[in-house]
């Protein structure tokens, strides 16, 4: 090969590199400058410290974690801990509710066409699109002992007096976050289960199995990719909620997100919040792992 | 025929109860399943429904409960409509949203087609990377990026909100655009060049008229996310106006609740009406 072929061979690599680079170098420096940097320095500043003037001191220190972990009366009796635990407990409800609510309608979906599937599928999208601020305000006056829910059974001479279960707190936030999330659930599994070839179903039936035997060994194996990313898409939200228990919780406790956000806006702590922010941190990098080793991301369209 | 026709046809006639004389178990079972799953669907969608209707219900009424009943009302709308601060919020919030979709679709783009189109050393680390910002809890996101422009010395404010709504707008664009890409027929794009069409002539013509649905729908969801964030602008919003952070401060503190209902009650009618144009339109689960 001549020398000006070479040269003609580098150039149009170095052109097509180039063209590479500035097809892509925005949006990988997005996310660089925005999502990694700003997550390493959260790291670091977890480690760091506050001086008087509300200024990060470049010290390493693991104080911010000691005063997550070791409260007055002994370890883990912090209220951060007990808003973390509380935190995961509440959101492993919503995806479990999600999951059993969401699971019988994707199949439904997938199963209908023309004017009910676009029916449905509008009732289902309609919550979904709507601000999730005001899906969460919506139950803001269905709850509560003055609740349109507890007042109109004490309109009706079943009760006398105002349900404890429809009163704010921590039955009213399961509820609305499962109201909130649960088309992010029913859209994955629909997607998944749409993928399922029909046949499949109908030739195990033919060959004996019942219903039961179809769902456990044929549906559910083969839309378990959706299950997963529907789980991890309800669960890592629900857990870093804040809106939801500001709302409806009506301080009978308080989830991580609001002892966070509250240290940063009362105390400007902002290592200490870094440090519970590892706690949200975790859970989505393992989220991450989860779908990225489940999910092509063609997929995810 | 296909398979899977072949053993339709075949269980149907089997099934088929003049054939073998009486009704199997299994099809009293799939019928009650099927009115089963009916049934939990409708009672689902009322459940999804319960809460707007009674917004809607309410903007109407005198006072904020149903009981007692105190009489209809527009007065409610009227407190939305003298409401300066939240209509301006509104607006501001729309204006970011507008700003923040767009930058998101100039960026997202060229990288849908980047890891769609070409093979590079990182690349599966960046398709990775691309879902990150949809799956990172808000407040994440909130308190790293005012770590980040405190550090910088960025002020709080417009320009800080736009790039924390861009880069989370990100995956609206960039998901749908390789999906697209990924069933895109390539003869096409041989066909226009064989045609004498030239590169930027086959991806005018040829290309983005097909992946432009996608890229719309994506700047769509974009947008609402941007229009509905609360917990960023929190963080990195500062004294910047935003419909999300106003309405927060009027639940929180029981202020100007009535103009809430009917707020709530319009965007909940705007988002249906636009949602039934669209699912007449095509199929929007393309997209989703």
């Amino acid at each position: 090969m001549s020398a000006i072929h070479k040269l003609g061979d580098a150039f149009e690599r170095r052109g097509k590199r180039a063209k590479l680079a500035l097809m892509a170098g925005p949006g990988v420096g997005w996310l660089l400058t925005l999502i990694l940097v700003p997550m390493a320095f959260l790291v670091t500043v977890s480690f760091a410290e506050i001086n008087s003037s509300y200024d990060v001191v470049w010290s390493f220190s693991v104080s911010n974690y000691r005063e997550l972990f070791v409260g007055e009366s002994g370890l883990l009796q912090t209220p951060f801990i007990d808003s973390f635990l509380l935190s995961l407990r509440i959101a492993a409800a919503t995806t479990f509710l999600t999951v059993v609510l969401a699971y019988p309608v994707a199949y439904l979906l997938t199963r209908l066409s023309g004017r009910r599937f676009k029916l449905v599928l509008f009732a289902v999208l309609v919550p979904f699109f709507t601000i999730f601020i005001v899906r969460i305000y919506s139950w803001l006056s269905l709850f509560g002992s003055q609740g349109l829910l507890n007042s109109a059974l004490l309109a009706t001479p079943l009760v006398s007096e105002p349900l404890g279960i429809f009163e704010y707190g921590i039955v009213a936030v399961i509820i609305s976050l499962t109201h909130a999330f649960f088309p992010y659930m029913l859209l994955t599994l629909y997607s998944s289960l749409e993928g399922i070839d029909y046949g499949v179903i109908e030739a195990s039936r033919d060959l004996g199995a019942s219903r039961l035997e179809i769902a456990k060994d044929v549906v559910i194996p083969l839309s378990a990719q959706g299950l997963i990313t529907g789980c991890v898409f309800v669960f890592v939200p629900a857990l870093g909620t804040f809106i939801t228990p500001q709302f409806l919780a009506r301080g009978k406790f308080t989830m991580i997100a609001e002892v966070l956000t509250a240290r940063i806006n009362e105390l400007y702590a902002i290592n200490y919040g870094a440090a519970g922010s590892l706690f949200l941190i975790i859970p989505t990098v393992i989220a991450f792992a989860i779908v990225m080793r489940t999910t092509s991301l063609e997929a995810m369209g | 025929m296909s398979d899977s026709e072949k053993y339709s046809r075949l269980s149907r006639l089997v099934g088929e109860p003049g054939i073998t004389g009486a009704v199997s178990v299994d099809r009293v079972v799939s019928a009650v399943a099927s009115y089963g799953m009916w049934a939990l669907t409708l009672g689902i969608i009322a459940f999804l429904w319960l809460p707007l209707s009674q917004i809607v219900v309410l903007s109407f009424t005198e006072n904020s409960v149903l009981f007692p009943f105190e009489g209809v009302t527009l007065g409610n709308y009227v407190s939305l409509f003298t409401n300066e601060g939240l209509l301006a919020a509104a607006r501001q919030s729309a204006f970011v949203a507008t700003v923040s979709a767009g930058v998101a679709t100039l960026i997202g783009v060229p990288l849908g087609f980047a890891i769609a189109r070409h093979s590079f050393r990182g690349r599966s680390v960046l398709r990775g990377l691309v879902i990150l910002p949809l799956l990172m809890p808000g407040i994440i996101m909130g308190i790293s990026l005012l770590i980040l422009f405190r550090v910088v010395g960025l002020p709080a404010g417009f320009l800080g909100t736009v790039l924390a709504h861009s880069v989370y707008g990100l995956p609206f664009i960039v998901l749908p655009v390789v999906a697209r890409l990924a069933v895109f027929d390539r003869n096409l794009e041989e066909g226009a060049r064989d045609l004498g069409a030239n590169g930027r002539g086959v991806l005018k013509d040829v290309t983005l008229p097909i992946i432009s649905p996608a890229i719309a729908a994506g700047f769509v969801f974009a947008w609402l996310r941007s229009f509905e964030d609360f917990i960023r602008v929190f963080f990195v919003g500062g004294t910047m106006d935003a419909l999300t952070k106003e309405m927060y401060g009027m639940v929180v503190y029981s202020q100007g609740t009535e103009a809430m209902d009917p707020m709530a009650t319009i965007i909940v009618l705007v988002v249906s009406a636009a949602l039934a144009v669209a699912i007449n339109l095509r199929d929007i689960l393309e997209y989703v």
